[in-house]
């Protein structure tokens, strides 16, 4: 032991610079693997605060299916006796308009809960009073509300809150601490919500002390009848797992991917390390060390290593984490809400596993280098009669390989995903393996491919350099693998990306047609809640400018226990009939993969004017507006579903000559006192976009750190494989050979060793994006995009990386050879 | 008087500026208090508390004490479920044996059922905390968690005036500041007897006699500083005599003019107190290890006219009220014991004392 510390501290002390270019590739492999869990922890908090924060610590949560509950159950749920109090709660959507009124600035969320029993329902639990105090009686009366920092802002600079076309009559804001992100929201008073509107969502209740849950609840069921919801905390909490179930699965799924990666880089460094030793561990062996004692040096170096990374790397992924977590919370909001972000906080649990699994996976690296460590290296002639050798093995290892993908697609059904989140875990391993198997396999048999293709094209260096690469094969193994997977998750993701985009802009591009868009204020995911006066519907209809236009209707609605959107169209000038016997529905691809539905099935859809209305589903419609599922209705079935609506916007196409610019305007002014929502087509396309954008600032975090992985194995790789052949290159240098020549030798394998990780990224890139446009999407969103393949990004990628081998070789010759001359030659 | 804490309340949360309260009426004098009309809710007016504090012997003789306080806050708001009215509680019980405090407090809007004020006689509620005065008794009940020691506790008194109502002040108004809505109507019962049940935790006992006193004040209140500070004094003499004292302090370290006091003597009669009358000498301090706050926690109240010279002393030091749920304040509200002379002859009592402001004020 005493002997193994003063070893390396002599040999740290020896080559500093070595000893930081192995740390930093550790510290870089643990501190993705970290960040990726911290910011785990971020999101998993962020649903569970919210959760709180929307609806406290009530025992029950009471709402009606499919319908708003008017407020004259708070006083007849007030009386019932298993209650010990009430407390109502609504959700809404407004607009904030900038100063000039001439735009939305942005879509906000109004939630409106009972301040007063704030405490008592915990909904504020984790900062106590701070609704108390100077502002409260002003937030009762009306007088100020709570707005998060963004709107706290917005506001300051002369904004203004519409809700429902009106302004909304507060006089001051005061900034609600919880929420200091981005986002716009509002908490105000239940009483104060209700000069607004005099429906409500739900009811929150506390029990009396002695009263059980079961009990309460056969007595709430006995009481309110079998069209209210009653939902206790479990249930509740059950509904946002399942809603925020493909979010997780993704995050899971990210932390494997990492801690895989973390895997081959910690390979890497290890085996870097076993290589720069063998002279000494040869020395050291000769003078009668055994190869247990050379081993314990090893696994000494690799625990003091793995616990300095685990420790430095912890700290980097917090940093990472730190920004990463802010663009996972913007992923969350504008996939559901506005969220109240969790904390990010130190974790000694995830200290504790970073560094436990830096210190394992450095230990155990260990062994599959130990041995290389204390070998010589082969000369060309026995690498290619050991390789031959395998030859058949590694071909018969390609099979499983194969069959290693071909079971990952088949385990990658929705219904396990969505029975299993943890299958997320299980398939990135199914991949790791089948990475591990089918990689090398497949570069055995190039290499085999290569050697006669090196002679026939009589080039020397590209005999050498696949010479070289066979006497390593286990090491370009690994380097092939780990830069194939790091950069087949940039293509696979990026191939997502771009797929998704390019699906979304056909679909707006076929739904969205129109010239001009306008809606009152509050559009936002396509939630519409404002409806359109008569007078303004009488404007557009009668205008002798409008060629054709389609009136739409979206309301929020109750499938069962799930929250979907019922959607209308109705083209300008159309007649309105009677309902038919039996109403035909469009339905969503999400509506249809989340409730298992399909063309020709029946759905019931509830409300409480018409219980259990049968509709038939006539087709099955890509929709991209939410992953909650949409159900299209005929104006006639969707006044026979609701009892009446109006429409809410309306969509305009102009005849020829017709500026739509100048017909928003005018209208703008003829209805100055609505403050209409009007975008031209390429407005509305722009914002969709936004918003579909903001749902992948997550994967654009991954993206670079797929990008700064490349890039360290890449290096890594290349000044080992120097370091091997320096003394090879030192004598060619001093017999003579021209620089020029030892950088065509050194260039053509890191090119060589690139072209096969490039190629190998590329089918997992691909792989990577149709499971995560099949696969995971699906389960995401409840949709499929098509799969569009982009020959762009794989040229600009493979260019860049081969550009990257080809400058690191160059630096590194160059750095190289001015170091080893004498060496080597004192070495021959 | 006086419980000053609802002023502080009102300091905290209400706009003051440019004619607040303008559609209160404000407290004035010359008004006739009608009995039990003004033990009742006076909506008109934009504040006013019902205090309960009392001394509880239980069967083997542990003492303990209480306050149950109700404070109606009028919010100016006009939709209909922010309500007119918001109904405010506190309620701590204080353990001399085991040197326990616990306390909760609770809020929520006047809706006539759940949470009210009478406006006819005195009844007031807030969930299952009430107040009732019913065939001459007035019933207390309230059970509450206290959430910082995670500890349940409730009480229950049916309690007896033995003596006549008191007002104090002109009449019953009692100017607190330089104006002459600066004020208050302040009725109190100072001599409250009754029996009843106490629980704490998994202990329960039975309270065998129970003394109170209770104070309800109507207030129109506009301060011409937020800068007010208080020391207030309930006590309660063996020779069943009472007496109300209060130092009340607006922006200086020093007792303001406005400080009053009654005696209230064995008959019923009742003697205003003017400063000059007594004094307050703070003896012992106790520092706060939640809020920092240093608050007095030992009196020598001396009363030359009436020849008292007594000792006030808590039973229990921590009896801190932090209102981070209500009212947004802190303030030190305690059961203590009193002890001193009256001319030659020794004398005891009990005290319920209320401090404010000692943050700000070196009381």
């Amino acid at each position: 032991m005493r002997f193994a510390l003063r070893y390396l501290f002599a040999s740290a002390r020896h080559e500093p610079r070595r000893v930081l270019f192995v740390l930093l590739g550790l510290v870089l492999a643990i501190a993705t693997f970290s960040s990726v869990r911290l910011t785990n922890k971020v999101a998993l908090e962020s649903f569970e605060k919210t959760a709180r924060f929307m609806r406290g610590s009530s025992a029950f949560s009471v709402s009606s299916a499919g319908e708003r509950v008017g407020i004259e159950y708070l006083f007849l749920l007030q009386q019932l006796p298993p209650v010990e109090r009430v407390a109502a709660r609504a959700s809404r959507w407004g607009t904030v308009k900038d100063a000039k009124n001439t735009k939305a600035a942005g879509a906000l969320q109004l939630l409106a809960i009972d301040l007063v029993q704030a405490d008592d329902f915990e909904y504020f639990s984790r900062q106590p009073g701070f609704i108390s105090g100077d502002n409260f009686l002003d937030l009762l009366a009306g007088k100020a509300m709570l707005v998060t920092q963004e709107l706290y802002e917005l506001l300051n600079s002369g904004a203004e809150l519409f809700l429902d076309g009106k302004i909304f009559p507060a006089q001051d804001y005061a900034w609600l601490p919880l929420l200091t992100g981005e986002g716009l929201l509002i908490v105000v008073d239940i009483g104060l919500f209700l000069e607004l509107d005099k429906d409500v969502n739900a009811f929150d209740l506390l029990l009396k002390k002695d009263v059980a849950n079961e009990q309460a609840r056969k007595e709430l069921e006995q009481y309110l009848g079998p069209s209210f919801l009653i939902e206790d905390s479990a249930q509740m909490a059950d509904r946002i797992n399942i809603l925020t179930r493909a979010l997780r699965i993704n995050l899971h799924y990210m932390a494997s991917i990492a801690l895989f990666v973390a895997l081959l880089v910690v390979y890497h460094v290890m085996s870097f390390l076993a290589v720069r030793r063998r002279q000494d561990f040869s020395l050291l062996r000769s003078i009668g060390a055994s190869s247990s004692q050379v081993r314990g040096i090893l696994v000494l170096e690799a625990a003091l290593l793995g616990l300095s990374a685990g420790a430095l790397g912890f700290l980097l992924g917090y940093v990472l984490a730190d920004f990463v977590s802010k663009d996972v919370i913007a992923t969350i909001e504008a996939l559901y809400a506005q969220v109240v972000p969790g904390e990010l906080g130190f974790s000694w649990q995830i200290f504790a596993e970073t560094l436990l699994l830096s210190l394992l996976i450095t230990v155990l690296s260990v062994w599959p280098v130990w041995r290389e460590a204390l070998e010589r290296i082969k000369p060309p002639a026995q690498a290619a009669l050991s390789a031959g050798s395998s030859w058949r093995m590694q071909l018969v290892l390609i099979i499983p390989g194969i069959l290693g993908f071909v079971l990952i697609m088949l385990l990658s059904q929705i219904e396990l995903i969505q029975k299993f989140t943890g299958l997320g875990l299980f398939l990135a391993l199914l991949i790791s393996v089948a990475v591990l198997l089918f990689v090398p396999a497949t570069f055995a048999v190039g290499l085999k491919v290569l050697r006669p293709l090196s002679e026939r094209l009589r080039s020397v260096s590209l005999l050498l350099a696949s010479d070289h690469l066979q006497s390593s094969e286990k090491r370009a193994f690994i380097t092939i693998s780990s830069v194939a997977l790091a950069l087949g998750m940039f293509i696979g993701i990026t191939t997502m990306i771009s797929s998704f985009r390019s699906s979304v802009s056909n679909w707006i591009l076929d739904t969205s047609d129109a010239d001009l868009y306008i809606s009152l204020p509050s559009p936002y995911q396509n939630r519409f809640t404002a409806e359109l006066p008569q007078e303004l519907i009488d404007y557009v209809k009668n205008s002798p400018q409008v060629s054709e236009g389609t009136f739409s209707v979206v309301e929020p609605f109750r499938y069962g226990a799930a929250d979907i959107f019922i959607r209308s169209y109705k083209a300008l000038g159309a007649e309105q009939g009677a309902a038919p016997e039996v109403c035909e529905v469009k339905i969503s691809q999400s509506f249809a993969s989340r409730f298992g539905v399909k063309q020709g099935d029946f759905i019931e859809l509830q409300s409480g004017a018409a219980v259990g209305s049968s509709f038939r589903v006539e087709e099955t419609v890509a929709d991209y507006s939410s992953e909650r599922g949409t159900v299209f209705l005929s104006p006639e079935c969707f006044l026979a579903l609701r009892g009446n609506f109006a429409w809410q916007a309306v969509s305009l196409k102009f005849k020829p000559g017709v500026v739509s610019g100048s017909f928003g305007a005018k209208m703008l002014g003829d209805f100055s006192e609505l403050a209409l929502n009007i975008r031209d087509g390429d407005g509305l396309r722009q914002e969709v976009f936004k918003t579909f954008d903001a749902t992948f600032k997550i994967t654009y975090a991954l993206q670079t750190i797929s990008l700064i992985l490349v890039t360290f194995i890449i290096m890594n790789t290349l000044v080992i494989l120097l370091y091997e052949r320096r003394h090879e290159f030192a004598t060619l240098r001093a017999l003579g050979a021209p620089f020029g020549v030892l950088l065509k030798l050194a260039v053509t394998e890191g090119l060589l060793l690139t072209f096969f990780a490039l190629i190998f990224s590329l089918l997992l890139g691909t792989a990577l994006s149709l499971f995560l446009i099949y696969v995971i999407n699906v389960a995401y969103f409840g949709w499929s995009v098509s799969f569009e393949f982009s020959w762009n990004l794989v040229l600009v990628t493979f260019s860049l990386t081969l550009l990257l081998v080809f400058v690191l070789t160059l630096l590194l010759v160059r750095g190289g050879l001015k170091k080893n001359m004498q060496e080597a030659l004192r070495y021959e | 008087m006086s419980r000053f804490l609802l002023l502080f309340l009102l300091l905290s949360v209400v706009p003051f500026q440019s004619g607040a309260f303008a559609e209160y009426r404000q407290v004035l004098p010359g008004k006739v208090l009608n009995f039990p009309k003004v033990l009742a809710a006076h909506p008109e007016y934009p504040l006013e508390w019902w205090y309960f504090t009392g001394h509880l012997q239980e069967a083997a003789g542990r003492m303990f004490g209480f306050e149950l306080t109700f404070f109606r806050v009028g919010t100016e708001a006009s939709a209909p479920l922010a309500s007119q009215n918001l109904m405010i509680g506190h309620f701590a019980i204080t353990d001399d044996k085991e040197k326990r405090f616990v306390y909760a407090e609770t809020m929520a809007r006047e809706d006539g059922s759940f949470a009210m004020a009478s406006s006819d006689t005195l009844q007031v509620k807030i969930g299952s905390w009430l107040a009732v005065l019913s065939d001459g008794k007035i019933n207390l009940q309230a059970s509450a968690k206290d959430k910082r020691q995670n500890l349940d506790f409730s009480l229950n008194l049916s309690l007896e005036a033995a003596k006549p109502a008191v007002l104090h002040g002109e009449g019953g108004y009692s100017r607190k500041g330089p104006g002459e809505g600066d004020a208050s109507y302040y009725v109190s019962f100072t001599r409250l007897l009754g029996t009843g049940n106490l629980e704490i935790g998994n202990e329960a006992f039975e309270v065998k006699a129970a003394s109170a006193w209770m104070d309800h004040e109507i207030i129109s209140f506009e301060p011409q500083s937020p800068e007010v500070g208080w020391q207030w004094f309930a006590i309660q003499l063996e020779n069943n005599t009472e007496l109300m004292l209060y130092y009340i302090y607006r922006g200086e370290p020093i007792p303001s003019s406005f400080s009053k006091g009654s005696f209230i003597n064995e008959k019923g009669e009742v003697f205003p107190l003017a400063l000059d009358d007594y004094s307050i000498e703070v003896t012992d301090h106790w520092q706060s290890p939640l809020t920092g706050t240093r608050y007095p926690s030992g009196w020598r109240i001396t009363l030359p006219t009436l020849k008292k010279k007594l000792f006030v002393t808590p039973t229990v030091p921590h009896q801190e009220i932090v209102s981070d749920k209500t009212t947004g304040m802190t303030y030190w509200e305690g059961r203590s014991v009193v002890e001193g002379t009256k001319g030659e002859g020794k004398i005891e009592g009990s005290a319920y004392v209320e401090i404010v402001g000692a943050e700000r004020f070196a009381y």
